[in-house]
């Protein structure tokens, strides 16, 4: 279902069934990254030093970076054909990765997220993606930075969380009353902001983004204050315009639980989904004129990539559904004592 | 009310571990890799104004595993559910917010022109004794704002707290003469623990006047704002919803299982806390104990809080008892009964006793007991309300 998929991914080199990578438990406790095809038959399973979070797939060479789950401090490249571990990522002394990266589209710079909790400030690092060096760092635009995208003219779209943690408390919050989330839009070479918009509710923490060929940027919140009063928790945002916010009605709204885990456009462009493994639900929504279109029950749900025209969703279950171009379930996948970590990311978008 | 501290104690907060439990949705599988469209599967709910391209799938909903699987076992009746939340209700939540907001009430009041030590720490041990009753309950009305880490901002391994208050102690900060403003400085210069930073640490300031006076003041009137907040939350919004759960009827708890399952998760993640971190950490290895890691040990209250967590434990946990067999339900009462006794018999100050090998050996029995009282807990009542944690649900992130 998905030919469009395995041109894009490239390569030669490549195994042309890879249609996405995803982070996983596995049954017998251990973690590893998983390569799947577009039917989600299993074509590998890397093993991880611990759990997983996302991964950052190269343009052109078959090698991806899975990255350790908040407050995780490894970024392990890995070769896509032979499984074999190429590089494995340390950040600096005071300073660990969030869980997600991208690669530049010319294949030449990692950009990671990261907690700099020693000088309490955001910051991407800065990676050769040729030999994996690292080559520095700029500030994120705000604190608690978690996802990255670059955009078509090389301008990074950063989802600053707000929320400041130390690993040295494990994941709390320490300052909810203060937070303040964005999505900011660097200049990769200076970290200046060109532009930051911030949601209306201050404790919407902005916490994932995905971006559409237009470079419309889809982001998916967490809201940190109660959760009957969670806000919209899913925005359309384009350079220059407002933020859209994306809500569905109450009763519907009120199943996320003020939660999106993860946020991805269909393969075709004109859906835009967020879930919430909180609720156990995922929401569609039309992106042209923001209305709502499905709820998708699935418990824990979480990972949710493009797929073909469509979607596909990921649960801690252990099960894949795969969602068409009309909202409607194509195909479901189930690997028993498996659980999908939070995110999916397509091989090669 | 007041404790004789004599004892020391601590407290902590949840982290609960998420288990793998796939026999929920494991129940009707259809195989691996269903073709696309084969009718079982179509789960998509079609909402809202905008249907366009949509069919209404109800029919197939119902035989989609994805929603089979949210049903609780069988075993426990929609009354017994409703019951378990009930009596939580009733015997902890409400009271228990309600005692705290007087106490932290009266806290402010003591602080308020800074009264005799005496009093001051009387009425910071109320306080303290009354939120052990409830710092458990670490969902809803606490998680907002991060209310329960502005309550209680512990462990503090990095020493926040002393940081915090001591820069503006320093700064002679006016942010202490405007309440808004001091409800949003750091967390850790707020709450409990910076309370008794200001009125038990050794070097700790003059507190008969001028600057370190009002700052007590503000962080006992900021504290006593933010456990208001919880018992009006708790009493005008989650607990009527939790008993509109009951009908089906919830906004904020949609179903009947809904108010038992946090109220599990609380009382998992409240034990952990006490196993792990308030006794965990001032133990650490036997080479090497940990005294400063003890929770409040400089109001010497981190055994008392040890106690005060197991007894608010156990009577949560009693609450499922609708939902236990006798048999089940008198083992369960054992182990709490036996880590509050040993709790109680155990060597004080704890900081202390962590250091010394012969009164060591105490500390380590009552960890084990509540362990065993977890476990049990676990195991006996966890089944009964259908828990199955989710692996991304609880990660949050």
């Amino acid at each position: 279902m998905d030919g469009s998929l395995m041109q894009a991914a490239g390569g030669a080199e490549l195994s042309p069934a890879l249609a996405h990578l995803v982070a996983a438990r596995l049954p017998s406790g251990a973690f590893a990254l998983v390569g799947l095809a577009a039917d989600g038959a299993e074509l590998f399973r890397l093993p991880l030093p611990d759990r997983g979070h996302a991964a950052a797939v190269h343009p052109a060479r078959p090698e991806a970076v899975a990255f350790a789950r908040r407050p995780g401090t490894f970024g392990l490249v890995v070769d896509l054909v032979t499984g074999a571990g190429i590089a494995r990522l340390e950040t600096p002394e005071g300073v660990h990765f969030m869980g997600h990266g991208c690669i530049s589209a010319d294949g030449t710079r990692l950009y990671t997220p990261e907690n700099d909790y020693a000088r309490e400030r955001g910051i991407l690092g800065v990676w050769d993606a040729a030999d994996w060096r690292r080559l520095g760092e700029i500030p994120s635009g705000g604190l608690g930075p978690h996802d990255v995208i670059e955009m078509a003219d090389g301008v990074l779209a950063v989802a600053n969380g707000g929320i400041f943690t130390d690993p040295a408390m494990d994941r709390q919050k320490l300052n909810l009353p203060s937070m303040r989330p964005s999505l900011a839009y660097l200049d990769p070479r200076s970290g200046a902001v060109l532009e930051a918009v911030e949601p209306p509710a201050r404790q919407a923490s902005l916490r994932h983004i995905a971006m559409r060929a237009d470079g419309t940027i889809a982001a998916a919140m967490q809201w940190e204050g109660e959760a009957a009063r969670a806000p919209a928790i899913l925005a359309l945002h384009r350079r220059g315009e407002a933020l859209r916010l994306l809500e569905a009605p109450a009763e519907a709204q009120r199943r996320l639980k003020g939660y999106g885990g993860s946020v991805a456009f269909s393969g075709d462009g004109r859906m835009a989904a967020v879930t919430s493994p909180r609720g156990g639900v995922a929401h569609l929504f039309d992106v042209e004129t923001g209305a709502f279109l499905a709820e998708i029950d699935q418990p824990d749900v979480c990972g949710a990539a493009p797929a073909g025209a469509g979607l596909l969703l990921s649960d801690g279950m252990g099960w894949l559904r795969w969602i068409g171009p009309d909202g409607r379930e194509t195909a479901r996948r189930e690997t028993p004592g498996l659980a999908w970590d939070n995110h999916l990311v397509r091989a090669g978008a | 009310m007041p404790p004789d501290h004599d004892a020391d104690r601590e407290d902590d907060r949840d982290a609960p571990g998420a288990k793998p439990r796939n026999e929920a949705l494991a129940k009707p599988r259809d195989g691996a890799g269903a073709k696309p469209g084969d009718g079982a599967g179509a789960a998509a709910r079609p909402r809202g104004p905008a249907r366009r391209g949509f069919m209404a799938l109800g029919a197939a909903m119902i035989a989609s595993p994805f929603v089979a699987s949210r049903r609780t076992s069988a075993a426990t009746s929609t009354e017994v559910l409703a019951k378990i939340a009930e009596a939580a209700l009733e015997t902890q939540v409400l009271p228990g917010h309600k005692r705290f907001a007087s106490a932290a009430a009266a806290l402010a009041e003591a602080a308020k022109g800074c009264a005799r030590p005496s009093v001051l720490r009387a009425a910071y041990h109320r306080a303290f004794d009354d939120w052990m009753a409830i710092s458990h309950l670490r969902f809803g009305p606490a998680e907002a704002e991060g209310r329960a880490l502005a309550v209680e901002f512990w462990p503090d391994p990095r020493g926040f707290v002393r940081r915090s208050v001591d820069g503006l102690l320093a700064d002679e900060d006016p942010v202490v003469d405007d309440p808004e403003a001091f409800h949003e400085v750091s967390v850790a210069a707020r709450g409990l623990m910076a309370v008794e930073r200001l009125v038990f640490d050794a070097g700790r300031p003059d507190l008969s006047g001028g600057y370190p006076c009002r700052l007590l003041a503000a962080i006992a009137a900021d504290l006593a704002r933010t456990a208001e907040a919880l018992h009006v939350d708790w009493r005008d919004s989650h607990a009527p919803d939790m008993r509109r759960a009951a009908r089906g009827e919830g906004v904020i708890y949609r179903s009947v299982e809904e108010p038992p399952r946090v109220l599990y998760t609380a009382l998992m993640g409240g034990a952990r806390m006490t196993i792990e971190k308030r006794l965990g950490e001032p133990l650490g290895t036997f080479d090497r104990a940990w005294p400063a890691k003890a929770e409040a040990w400089r109001s010497a209250r981190s055994l008392r809080n040890v106690e005060l967590s197991l007894q608010a434990l156990s009577t949560l946990a009693e609450c499922f008892a609708p939902a236990l067999e006798p048999e089940a339900l008198k083992s369960q009462r054992a182990g709490w009964e036996r880590a509050i006794q040993l709790a109680r018999r155990a060597p004080a100050p704890l900081h202390e006793a962590v250091e010394d090998p012969g009164r060591r050996f105490a500390i380590e029995s009552v960890q084990s007991a509540a362990e065993t009282a977890r476990e049990r807990f676990e195991h006996l009542a966890g089944p009964a309300v259908g828990i199955s944690p989710g692996f991304n649900a609880l990660d949050g992130d």
